[in-house]
């Protein structure tokens, strides 16, 4: 088991219970963020493997807060994937043009989800 | 526009022309009329003069010769004695008669078998018995048969004489044969001629010359009866009256005013003739004078035209002008004619109406000005409305994307859960509880179709959907339509059969929303369709547009529900059922497609399957 670190940055407790569960159930590691500064504080200090990211957040959103981690250095070349319930039409293309790894929206197949997550971890690996 | 001053020069030469066409007319035909009586009165009493000149000369001459008949009447008696006593007797009267009228200038007597007996002459001595026999002589027998005869006419020198004979009544029937010297013949003639180039003339029965002022054509022995008046007054009746004045010719052929008379007892015509020229010459200088004075009325006339037309169009003229100037924006222009006749009235008219154009002018100036502000005012409103509106349809889809993300995200929550433990990441559950799970996904499921129905619904009523139209291949999106519903259909036993018409490829329209279409159309025909069942997808041209059809083999669609099932929430028995679809796939399709200007409709028959047709009308890229 790879143990890869991952943050996730999510306001809703329950679904930050799912993501959680099932991350570590696959032995990942997790990093908790309530908050988008909480996420690049967290991004910054301990250089994640990987970032599932929600968009709509209590402070700044996700896509500032993805700005924020691209525009430092040291958090400049973290995997970032929008994880959002915001699936309108566009969305996705969205927020790919802004500089998302990936995109999975809500409610997320937790099956998929586990598979990008990997593909994601794997790739950063070699 | 004509340019001004054209309309009322014509006006002139108009009212011109017609008045001097009736001032011309009147004295024409007053001059002429006057003229032609003028010429027929003066033609009446010169003829008249001159038969009257006629008439008088015929009358003398015949008075002369009866005069000289009664004489010879008189001598022609028997005598008491037969023998030479009455000889004597006979040489003594001729003698006495010779003294009282000497144009007997010579007389003679023949006894009834025609010898000459007596013989007087004022040239000659007188002889007896010379022996001479004229019983065959014309005055001898034609006296006899008529009592008296007149000789032709012969000429001594200039002289014209005639003989005269005259019979005896009874019992000796002899003849008195007289030569009358008719020398005051020509005189009397001559006094009948008119005028200064005038003259008169005698014809005999034969229209010899007796007398002529010409005194070569008489000796000539010139005859007239050529002339046409002569001719026309030998041929009629001697005693009829003569015409009225008849042109003749003279016998140079120069024309001629001529009256005649006849002298019945000898059967000659007295002519009096005037040449026209000379005739007619005060007609001419009549002729003159009335040119003069038509000439001087027309001249009258046309100045005086002029003046009336002139008088007449200057107002109009005023007002024309006046007309033209308001034409052209300047309202406040009025006209001023003094006088009030109809153009003053008229001027008035005009005024009025241009004071009332100004009027209705300004009012409508100023109507226009509030227009303006109003429609300003108006457009000020709208913009707001748009803004409003604007910003109805910018909260309205702010709602919709807020909406979708509070349902999706306990979704999230619940579908993650639930897979979750389906998934037995955390341990197994029993066969109930994995029941139970299916039932929670599934139905998670069918809430997230229905909120993603809900949206594009929602987008579509708002207008905010727009369509990205571009070529794409109808084939490749059927195919790729049917590989998204193999595996259901697999799972159900249905077989999917594609058959796309060669021509049908590549059409326009926006992708993704034909898509969503083809797949709403295939999974419904799936899902109605019992195992063992085909479902029959086809594509083809059909008058200018792209016609997919698909074709199920399921339960069948009554009539009347053929239009409810593409209203939302509507579906049929069999829909609500099944129990999966939301109610709302083919109000969208059927939005969707009437977006790209196609129609959807429903061919089918309760228990014989459903046929779906969609149309696309062809674009020209």
């Amino acid at each position: 088991m790879a143990g890869e670190q991952i943050l996730v940055v999510e306001d809703n407790e329950k679904n930050m219970k799912l993501l959680r569960d099932v991350l570590q159930a696959r032995g990942y590691r997790t990093l908790e963020a309530t908050t988008g500064a909480r996420a690049v504080a967290l991004a910054t200090e301990h250089g994640p493997d990987l970032v599932l990211m929600d968009i709509q957040l209590p402070d700044i959103d996700g896509v500032e807060a993805l700005g924020r981690l691209r525009a430092d250095r040291r958090t400049a070349s973290i995997t970032v994937l929008a994880v959002t319930a915001q699936a309108m039409q566009g969305d996705q293309e969205r927020f790919l043009a802004a500089g998302f790894d990936g995109y999975l929206s809500k409610p997320v197949d937790i099956v998929a989800l586990l598979g990008t997550v990997k593909r994601h971890c794997a790739g950063r690996r070699r | 526009m004509e340019p001004p001053g054209r309309p009322h020069r014509r006006l002139i030469w108009k009212y011109t022309a017609v008045v001097v066409t009736l001032v011309a007319a009147a004295i024409v035909s007053v001059g002429l009329t006057e003229l032609y009586f003028t010429y027929q009165d003066s033609k009446r009493t010169l003829s008249g003069f001159e038969r009257n000149k006629a008439s008088t000369a015929a009358a003398v001459i015949e008075q002369q010769i009866r005069e000289i008949l009664r004489e010879l009447e008189t001598v022609a008696q028997p005598t008491v004695d037969q023998g030479r006593a009455g000889l004597a007797e006979r040489k003594q009267n001729f003698h006495r008669l010779h003294e009282r009228d000497d144009s007997l200038s010579q007389l003679s007597y023949l006894d009834s078998r025609g010898q000459e007996r007596v013989r007087t002459s004022l040239l000659e001595i007188d002889r007896i018995d010379r022996g001479i026999d004229f019983s065959r002589s014309l005055e001898f027998v034609r006296a006899r048969a008529e009592r008296r005869h007149f000789g032709r006419v012969y000429f001594r020198g200039a002289r014209p004489h005639i003989t005269i004979s005259v019979a005896e009544r009874a019992p000796g029937r002899g003849v008195v044969v007289a030569e009358i010297d008719l020398r005051s013949v020509p005189q009397v003639i001559e006094r009948a001629s008119v005028g200064t180039a005038g003259y008169a003339y005698a014809v005999d029965s034969r229209g010899r010359l007796i007398t002529h002022p010409d005194i070569n054509l008489v000796l000539g022995h010139a005859s007239f009866a050529s002339l046409p008046q002569v001719r026309a007054a030998l041929r009629g009746p001697a005693n009829a009256p003569a015409g009225a004045a008849t042109i003749g010719r003279d016998q140079d052929g120069t024309k001629v005013l001529s009256a005649f008379e006849t002298i019945e007892l000898l059967g000659w015509r007295v002519f009096v003739e005037e040449p026209l020229s000379e005739a007619f010459a005060p007609l001419k200088s009549a002729i003159w004078r009335t040119a003069l004075l038509l000439v001087a009325f027309l001249l009258l006339a046309i100045a005086t035209s002029v003046l009336l037309a002139r008088r007449l169009v200057r107002p109009i003229e005023s007002i024309q002008a006046a007309a033209a100037k308001i034409g052209s924006g300047a309202l406040d222009q009025r006209i001023e004619i003094p006088g009030h006749d109809e153009l003053g009235a008229l001027a008035e008219e005009f005024n009025r109406m241009a004071a009332r154009l100004e009027e209705s002018y300004s009012s409508l100036e100023q109507k226009v000005e509030e227009r303006t502000r109003d429609l300003a005012t108006a457009l000020g409103e709208l913009d707001d409305k748009s803004r409003e509106l604007e910003a109805v349809s910018r909260h309205k889809s702010e709602f919709l994307a807020n909406m979708s993300h509070e349902l999706r995200t306990p979704l999230n929550a619940i579908l993650g859960f639930s897979q979750v433990l389906r998934e037995r990441l955390f341990g197994e559950v029993n066969e109930k509880q994995e029941e139970y799970l299916d039932d929670i996904l599934s139905s998670g499921n069918h809430l997230l179709a229905l909120i993603n129905d809900v949206l594009d619904l929602s987008k579509v009523e708002a207008g905010q959907i727009e369509l990205e139209l571009a070529p794409f291949s109808l084939r490749e999106a059927l195919e790729r339509g049917i590989v998204m519903v193999r595996e259901q259909a697999t799972h159900d036993g249905v077989q999917v059969a594609l058959a796309a018409a060669s021509d049908v490829d590549i059409v326009t329209g926006d992708e993704r929303r034909i898509r969503q279409v083809i797949f709403n159309l295939l999974s419904n025909a799936v899902k109605f369709t019992p195992a063992g069942g085909v479902v029959d997808v086809r594509a083809r041209q059909v008058n200018g547009e792209v016609r997919v059809s698909v074709a199920d083999t399921g339960p069948g669609i009554a009539a009347e529900d053929h239009e409810r099932i593409f209203e939302e929430f509507q579906q049929t028995e069999a829909g609500v059922e099944q129990g999966e679809g939301t109610g709302l796939g083919l109000a969208l399709s059927k939005r969707l497609v009437e977006l790209h200007g196609g129609r959807i409709w429903v061919d089918s028959e309760f228990g014989k399957g459903s046929t779906f047709v969609f149309a696309l009308p062809e674009r020209k890229a």
